[in-house]
């Protein structure tokens, strides 16, 4: 990550520590680099920068309908909003905050419309949540050089803060037959998807920050539906009209997509939680590691409640060892896990498998694809992902059988 | 779709995978009804209506009375409702006046969609939309395996997959074609629902498309769904 040293301060480091020399001074006595005790920096400014030796990215699809977090890249559970995943279907709607409005209708008493200003009234709510798209495996044909951004970038970890969508239900009104809402973006897409209101008075929000900052425009500015725990694309962004209802609308999104065929020949619909899940950060591919002392790091997360512990083989899979997992354990967000581990330097597979307070422990690639099929969709996905560390110390993605 | 229906009747759900059906218009049948196990997702949600402000955010300030309204907002108008209520329920509940056939649609989809879903629907830069053989080509399960016998996969499409007639409409309104979105009035929508459906022999090509057809063709995809059983614990579903 680090960016080649310019020629010029490159020459101008070499000048001052050799002057520094020269006269005696207690400067110039960086190891390497330039200087940086010689002269004063720039001042403080309005808006920060990464430092120009951090090169941060989030990889991108051709046609830029999404982006992955780098997640290899990341320490600690948090996603700064600009490197958090993307997924539209009709791309990113700039959003006027000053007309925005949310209505709600349908089966409830008073049909009400909200401005930005009235949902920022309500009492709020500030939760750290994962937030993760509901296709996030993309490591179905993968090739050794595959990243975890590019296995699973697709999930992000944010504070955000709200309105209780039942706080709202219930300045509507909600109709207690009610059974189902409508969730209703404003992007080009007008993105539905049918939500069990079950889920409202449960820990659904109406969010409008992230971070601590307004919404970020890919993210949603200036609302959006978030949904602990459940997958990505009912948590609809831009979110402009919510619809009460006693039954679901069979959207586009939860019957022609984000369905999940099963090998029985039925297919698995309104399959909103994600299972728990597993990752290995680094050591990872383009990984170079020594031998010696190695700090096993990853993310583990579940969507129905908190992990519990995260096992680690170093043998590829014969024996697992507990990691340590770092407080506080959140529900229904990304945790961090390490593992100390002493590698003598001959060729092994790591690997990482989750387990949460329900008792799920994640599966492997074989069990997940005899439980779904070889025409299963790419959809709630999470193998256990290995990784092979080579003799000479480059680590790769552990090749799996075609699925 | 606000106002509150009695909830239908359960379904009995067959095991057979795709069966091919012509619309069944006139018959009486009763269709576009939400199957059974919707309503068990469902069941759960008034069972504990929660008072949202009693969440640890709120201990603090346990002096306060939470009110049942704050008076935040404003009602909502009927025109406002009206101008944004666009969806479409699987009943056909929200289709509007209108009506198209396959050969209208036909010259609607050459025009605005073809450049993207092919000239047959085969499938471009879009997805394809049509598959040869739909009625009868399952697109997974084991009927499929034994259907396949060394043919390509076969795509999950409309003929296919689509439980619902109504959801054309309702999607290729709001999100369709993806250059201009809700460029299409109503006449052409039906078209293009008529011209998809007779392309997966659904319909035949003389179907008259409207409010009241639309929402009495049941799909051949239609019983294929089913709730997500996953509830955690230690089985791998």
């Amino acid at each position: 990550m680090t960016r080649a040293l310019s020629r010029r301060a490159l020459l101008t480091g070499a000048a001052g520590t050799a002057t520094a020399a020269a006269l005696g001074t207690t400067r110039g006595l960086t190891a390497q680099g330039p200087d940086t005790t010689t002269s004063p920096g720039p001042p403080s400014s309005e808006l920060g920068q990464r430092s120009p030796h951090v090169q941060l990215t989030r990889g991108r699809t051709p046609r830029g309908t999404s982006s992955r977090t780098p997640l290899q890249d990341l320490h600690g559970t948090l996603t700064p909003a600009d490197l958090h995943f993307e997924r539209h279907h009709a791309g990113i709607p700039d959003v006027d905050p000053n007309s925005y409005q949310l209505l709600i209708h349908g089966m409830v008493e008073h049909p009400i419309v909200f401005t930005l200003d009235d949902l920022k009234r309500f009492p709020a709510v500030s939760r750290v949540f994962f937030l993760e798209c509901s296709g996030n495996f993309m490591g179905r044909n993968a090739g050794p050089e595959t990243t975890p951004q590019d296995i699973c970038g697709m999930t992000s970890q944010s504070e955000w803060t709200g309105v209780a969508l039942g706080t709202l239900l219930r300045e509507a009104g909600s109709n207690q037959t009610a059974t189902w809402l409508l969730a209703e973006g404003q992007d080009a897409a007008v993105m539905t998807r049918s939500i069990p209101i079950h889920k409202a008075w449960d820990d659904a929000m109406v969010a409008y920050a992230q971070n601590g900052e307004p919404l970020r425009p890919a993210q949603g500015y200036p609302v959006r539906l978030f949904l602990p725990g459940w997958e990505g694309n009912a948590n609809v962004k831009w979110l402009r009209r919510i619809e009460v209802a006693d039954r679901p609308f069979m959207t586009r999104e939860e019957t022609s997509k984000y369905t999940d065929p099963l090998p029985n020949g039925t297919a698995r619909q309104f399959s909103f939680e994600f299972d728990a899940r597993s990752i290995i950060t680094t050591p990872a591919y383009p990984n170079l590691i020594q031998p010696g002392w190695v700090e096993i790091r990853g993310i583990a997360w579940s969507g129905r409640g908190k992990i519990s512990r995260v096992d680690i083989s170093t043998d590829g899979g014969k024996t697992w060892e507990p990691s340590r997992l770092q407080e506080p354990v959140l529900s229904k967000a990304h945790i961090r896990f390490r593992h100390l581990w002493k590698w003598d330097g001959s060729e092994t597979t790591i690997m990482s498998r989750a387990a949460d307070e329900t008792g799920y422990i994640q599966p492997s690639r074989q069990a997940l694809l005899e439980a779904r099929g070889r025409r299963a969709k790419s959809y709630h996905l999470n193998p256990i992902t290995g990784w092979v560390i080579r003799s000479n110390g480059q680590v790769f993605y552990r090749e799996e059988p075609r699925w | 779709m606000g106002n509150p229906i009695e909830r239908p009747s359960l379904l009995s759900r067959g095991t057979q995978v795709v069966t091919p059906h012509v619309a069944r218009i006139g018959h009486g049948i009763v269709l576009g009804i939400v199957a059974s196990f919707i309503w068990s997702l469902g069941s759960v949600a008034c069972s504990e209506v929660n008072d949202p402000l009693t969440a640890d955010d709120l201990r603090d300030s346990s002096s306060l009375v939470a009110p049942t309204r704050f008076g935040f907002g404003t009602a909502a108008t009927h025109a406002q409702i009206k101008n944004w209520d666009i969806d479409i329920m699987a009943d056909g509940t929200g289709l509007p006046l209108g009506e198209g056939t396959a050969a209208t649609g036909g010259i609607v989809f050459a025009r605005f969609c073809a450049a993207c879903h092919g000239t047959d629907g085969e499938g471009g830069s879009g997805g394809p939309l049509v598959v040869d053989e739909a009625a009868i080509a399952p697109p997974f399960g084991p009927r499929y395996e034994e259907w396949r016998q060394g043919r390509e996969d076969v795509p999950f499409v409309i003929g296919n997959y689509w439980p619902y007639a109504t959801t054309l409409f309702d999607y290729i309104r709001r999100a369709m074609p993806s250059p201009a979105p809700g460029s299409l009035n109503a006449d052409e929508v039906y078209g293009l629902v008529a011209w998809l459906l007779a392309q997966n022999a659904i319909i035949p090509q003389d179907f008259v498309m409207n409010s009241e057809t639309l929402s009495q063709i049941r799909m051949p995809a239609r019983d294929l769904f089913v709730p997500d059983t996953r509830r955690g614990g230690p089985e791998v579903r």
